[in-house]
């Protein structure tokens, strides 16, 4: 299984990898069509969330 | 007395800066991508996109991805090793050399003046003084002992990954793949989120334009053409890299192999829910609001939707007997309360979660901007009991420490980011006058008080020990490691968008200020000055975009 979650992750980071482009399907690739700060701040709230929801105390 | 006194004094020794710090897997992991993210942007800068610039770059991404990926089987035996390692100077060094050489041979071959040595030689030694350099940086970080360790981890799982990725990669690449990946093989799933919209849209709206050919829909007065990148697959993309990521961390928690079934779900709810993104969206603009539809909603939704289906996910993945494999209890209003985890976050949560709303309701300008104060100090009253135990107190030197980092802002802003009309000077105009000073009064209370109390306990008081340490309590506020302080001031630098590199800098002032007596109070003072000292400027000059 852990090979299975591997090679998952690995290919989604090899996409990710792709060259900028109008129609490249990967959102986070699409650089001119995300203003930086609005997805900073979604990500920002996302790792709160999960800090909060992995919380111990 | 020098706060930098008071850092943590791990064992491990890091030669190159002979100074001490413990970086386990991850922090070596993060120094690799930040090397390559500050060598990258110059490459780029230096040579005309689609001439190989990017390929250090993305080897870099590439190789921190497998090792991330790979290194969760002995995370912690690794981890614990690499805190003992001191980074290899010698192969920092080799590496600096590789970049050079790849720029240099870089020039050469693409240079204006074409140098004697035939390409068939420059090409390959350039691709080869680029795989040096990632390779050695990464010995640099991770020996090649313990690299061989994380790779042989998962045992021969690297052997099927590396394969499947390079097809994956190259499937974006060649003239074919590109092709397939950008073109037709995607249209039946906007052709499915058209469907999903079109039925949903038929339950509110009593007629119904939906033109196939052209993608286009909508009511006659308002429609809308779903494009390739609003098919959904976007989202369900991140969605995937969420849900595979949070079962590889939680892993020991979950029933295997059963738990990886809510890959799919959670991948077709965000699909789904992206029809349901597209429709209210039509909705919107459909009700009389086409600006906001088209502008805030347009943006942010996506967002917002991702964000609740992730969070979700990870609740219910956490809370469903089926999946994980102890659940934990619900918790009662008093014990979520009581949480110190809660008390240094919600109020940040809150202003994220308010921020988004805020924006989506705008259509240019945020009109909504006083539920960021009301929320956040909604939560600060009902968290209030935590907070009596923190020390509030502040010295004058927050004051100073807020004024510098004003000035800093100011002339950084000045010389580095473009300013952009975000709308509040021709919003406002359109306001009575009573409206717009009820507006600016919420925006400046706002900036100077629960501003900087929700960023503060959540920076400072909060990650800068949390990443010493996951029980963070146990860390007195006045320790901290070098590490700590600078990851929690990129991380709140980056929150500020085109103003990162000022957002840094404030962040580590601030740190200063908290750190020097371990008192929340004073951070909170420096930064609610310079937020104060700002808002005065703005309202002073009329440079509306520096809010």
């Amino acid at each position: 299984m852990a090979k299975l979650l591997s090679l998952s992750l690995l290919v989604v980071g090899m996409s990710l990898a792709q060259p900028v482009g109008p129609t490249a399907p990967i959102p986070i690739r699409k650089a001119p069509e995300i203003d930086p700060g609005q997805a900073a701040g979604a990500l920002a709230l996302l790792s709160v969330g999960i800090l909060i929801i992995r919380r111990k105390k | 007395m020098d706060p930098f006194r008071q850092a943590v004094r791990p064992a491990a020794v890091f030669s190159v800066a002979g100074d001490v710090l413990s970086l386990g897997l991850v922090q070596r992991i993060t120094l690799f991508v930040l090397l390559f993210g500050a060598e990258w942007i110059p490459i780029l800068a230096l040579f005309p996109p689609g001439t190989g610039g990017r390929f250090v770059f993305r080897l870099g991404v590439v190789c921190a991805s497998l090792f991330l990926t790979l290194g969760c089987a002995s995370f912690r035996s690794i981890s614990r090793e690499l805190e003992k390692t001191p980074i290899g100077s010698g192969f920092l060094i080799g590496h600096a050399c590789a970049v050079l050489a790849f720029i240099l041979l870089s020039s050469v071959l693409l240079g204006d003046t074409p140098g004697t040595a035939p390409a068939y030689v420059i090409v390959p030694s350039r691709y080869i003084a680029a795989i040096l350099a990632v390779g050695l940086a990464g010995f640099a970080l991770v020996p090649p002992r313990l690299a061989w360790r994380v790779i042989r981890a998962d045992g021969s799982a690297w052997a099927y990954a590396l394969p499947a990725g390079l097809i994956a990669w190259a499937l974006t690449q060649l003239p074919f793949g590109d092709s397939i990946w950008n073109g037709p093989f995607w249209r039946p799933a906007t052709d499915l989120t058209f469907y999903m919209v079109s039925a949903l849209l038929h339950l509110f709206l009593p007629q119904v334009v939906a033109d196939r050919a052209t993608m286009t829909i909508g009511a006659p007065d308002f429609a809308v053409t779903i494009g390739d990148g609003c098919s959904g697959w976007e989202g369900t993309a991140l969605m995937l890299v969420f849900s595979v990521a949070w079962l590889c961390v939680g892993w020991r928690e979950f029933r295997m192999p059963r738990a990886l079934l809510m890959v799919p779900v959670a991948m077709v709810v965000m699909w789904t829910s992206n029809a349901v993104r597209i429709a209210a969206l039509i909705l919107i603009g459909v009700a009389g609001a086409p600006h906001i539809a088209m502008n805030g909603f347009h943006s942010e939704a996506g967002w917002i939707t991702f964000n609740c289906v992730a969070l979700g996910f990870a609740v219910a993945s956490r809370r469903v007997p089926w999946f994980a494999l102890r659940t934990p209890e619900p918790p009662s209003r008093r014990t979520f309360a009581g949480s110190s985890t809660v008390a240094y976050l919600l109020p940040f949560l809150a202003l994220l979660a308010a921020a988004m709303i805020s924006r989506a309701a705008s259509g240019g300008f945020e009109w909504l901007y006083p539920l960021r104060l009301i929320a956040v100090a909604a939560v600060l009253w009902f968290l209030r009991p935590n907070y009596a135990g923190l020390d509030w107190r502040f010295g004058s030197l927050s004051l100073i420490l807020g004024g510098v980092v004003f000035a800093i802002w100011l002339a950084l802003g000045r010389f580095l980011v473009t300013h952009t009309d975000n709308g509040i000077a021709s919003g406002l105009s359109l306001w009575p006058a009573s409206a717009r000073i009820a507006w600016l009064v919420c925006r400046t209370a706002a900036a100077v008080t629960t501003v900087p109390v929700a960023e503060e306990l959540a920076f400072r008081g909060f990650l800068i020990r949390r990443l010493i340490s996951g029980d963070f309590e146990s860390i007195s506020p006045r320790k901290y490691t070098y590490f700590s302080v600078l990851l929690s001031s990129i991380a709140f630098g980056l929150l500020h968008g085109s103003y990162w590199l000022p957002g840094t800098m404030a962040g580590v002032f601030y740190a200063v200020a908290f750190l020097r007596r371990g008192r929340i109070g004073d951070a909170v003072v420096a930064h609610a000055t310079t937020n104060a000292l700002l808002a005065a400027w703005v309202l002073w000059s009329g440079n509306w975009s520096l809010w």
